[in-house]
């Protein structure tokens, strides 16, 4: 058992362009409407009332952000480039991404009896009813999704940069805070707001005041609809990412989340600092993110300005040797004669 | 930024020890208040359990005598509407479950014809499909088994005490 061979890595920046042109899918029906992260920096005009007819419950999200995966999941499918759930790096990447959801909770808590108070306008989401799902694709580009309820996608080339168990850690909170946060469905909310011909389409049903179009609409409509907001959001995820302040948000949320669950509060910006002149990193990253060394930046002084503790864990170093073992030593790679990670 | 970001309507329902509280969303029932628990049962939407106690993001229930945990989400009221699509919901309008849940999944004629082809998409879903199998051997049964001494070994311990009295 070696070392998944994962650092060939390919110039193209855009991995969903890469792998979604593999198996024949036109890239330029990803860019039919305007993406809702565009929308979100030209958002204009929703009222709260207008958005809220677009409101989803934790079981429409939960069922959207399903479609939303099984869209950015396909191509890998296909070429037999999904880890088997019980493989032990895919063990292993959920029980990190297993404590850092527990720091998610255990923030609510904290911000309920006011640790430091939200001055947030958009509340959390409800914690996925189903739970969270961590899944590890073969992928030589780095890339990681947080993708409404509860889906997180990680490439094992963005896993094998992490440098420990807590750095890996802050790359998944900061997909957990993206879900927790809402970003995705409120980038879908927007979008669809702004969307004009889902005005008209909605314009021609009767909604009631503080309730959801979804109920309303005729069904092939509502197909329609869903099935272009999920497709829209893999252009949001990949593309043009959920904008610059979602992501300092998720930065600065997954480091709460980081140090309520006993990691190192810096998990995420000691990532950032280790990659930030990659330039297989920047350049996966580029139009999705703000630069890392900027982001790692802000996060530091959050660190020294909320206090959290631990910056840098004690028990790093025992967490780094099982972190090793998982993804660089010779216990959980694919066999040699297998490299590639099986599909069924 | 924070000022075009409206507030929406995310309203937990007040879930008191001892009151009976119709469930809103589908949740697992956990064993412990621990997302990796073992599953003992699941709620589904419009199914009425009764609720025994509150700790943090969990409460706990009682559905056919036998006690468990799930996460608020189970009563949280967005005012989304009736329509909770999704294989486990029949919906509520005049369609088929499969038209249903191929709307809540995205399968639109228009995502057939341009897109990701539906036989791909089916796949994809049956590899979430079974990273949510609760098999004996599957990834929730590994966690169950592994996440204490996990948390344990690396010295996590706050995150080991969330959810414990």
């Amino acid at each position: 058992v070696k070392r998944l061979h994962l650092f060939a890595l390919t110039t193209v920046g855009c991995m969903a362009c890469t792998t979604l042109d593999k198996i024949g899918i036109k890239s330029d029906a990803l860019h039919d409407s305007p993406t809702a992260s565009a929308l979100l920096k030209a958002a204009r005009g929703c009222s709260a009332d207008d958005l809220k007819k677009f409101e989803m419950s934790a079981d429409n999200e939960y069922w959207f952000g399903r479609s939303v995966a099984d869209r950015l999941l396909a191509p890998y499918v296909s070429q037999k480039h999904v880890y088997e759930p019980d493989s032990p790096a895919a063990v292993y990447l959920n029980e990190v991404g297993q404590a850092a959801v527990v720091g998610a909770l255990l923030d609510r808590e904290a911000t309920a009896t006011s640790r430091y108070a939200r001055k947030d306008a958009v509340p959390d989401r409800p914690m996925p009813g189903r739970g969270y799902r961590f899944i590890l694709v073969q992928d030589a580009t780095p890339g990681a999704w947080g993708i409404p309820g509860g889906f997180v996608i990680v490439t094992d080339a963005l896993v094998q940069k992490a440098g420990s168990e807590d750095q890996l850690a802050g790359v998944l909170a900061h997909e957990v805070a993206h879900i927790q946060r809402g970003h995705g469905v409120e980038a879908v909310k927007r979008a669809m707001c702004q969307d004009k011909n889902v005005g008209a389409v909605v314009s021609s049903v009767s909604v009631d005041v503080g309730k959801s179009v979804y109920a309303a609409l005729p069904l092939d409509k509502l197909v329609d609809l869903l099935g272009k907001a999920s497709k829209n959001m893999i252009s949001t995820l990949t593309e043009s990412g959920y904008g610059a302040d979602y992501e300092d948000e998720a930065d600065a949320y997954g480091t709460r989340y980081l140090a309520a669950s006993g990691y190192s509060a810096l998990g995420i910006a000691d990532y950032l600092r280790r990659v930030q002149a990659d330039p297989a990193f920047t350049s996966a990253t580029s139009k999705t993110h703000p630069p890392a060394a900027e982001r790692a930046a802000k996060i530091e002084k959050q660190v020294t300005a909320e206090r959290l503790t631990p910056p840098h864990s004690p028990n790093e170093p025992a967490r780094s040797k099982r972190f090793t073992v998982a993804f660089g030593g010779k216990t959980a790679a694919p066999a040699a004669a297998d490299a590639r990670p099986r599909t069924n | 930024m924070r000022s075009w970001i409206p507030l929406t309507a995310v309203l937990l329902a007040a879930a008191a020890k001892g009151d009976t509280r119709r469930v809103l969303n589908h949740a697992k029932v956990l064993a412990e208040p621990k997302y990796w628990a073992k599953s003992v049962s699941s709620v589904d939407r419009g199914q009425d359990v009764k609720v025994l106690g509150e700790k943090g993001g969990w409460i706990q229930v009682e559905l056919n005598g036998r006690k468990g945990f799930v996460p608020q989400s189970a009563f949280v009221d967005d005012a989304a509407g009736d329509l909770h699509f999704g294989a486990e919901q029949p919906p509520t309008q005049t369609a088929s479950a499969a038209q249903a849940a191929n709307a809540s999944r995205g399968f639109s004629k228009e995502a057939n014809a341009q897109d990701v082809s539906k036989d791909h998409l089916e796949a994809a879903d049956a590899w979430i499909a079974k990273y949510e199998s609760a098999d004996a051997h599957g990834l929730d049964a590994t966690l169950a088994a592994q996440m204490p001494r996990f948390l344990a070994d690396g010295r996590l311990d706050a995150a080991a005490k969330e959810g414990t009295p």
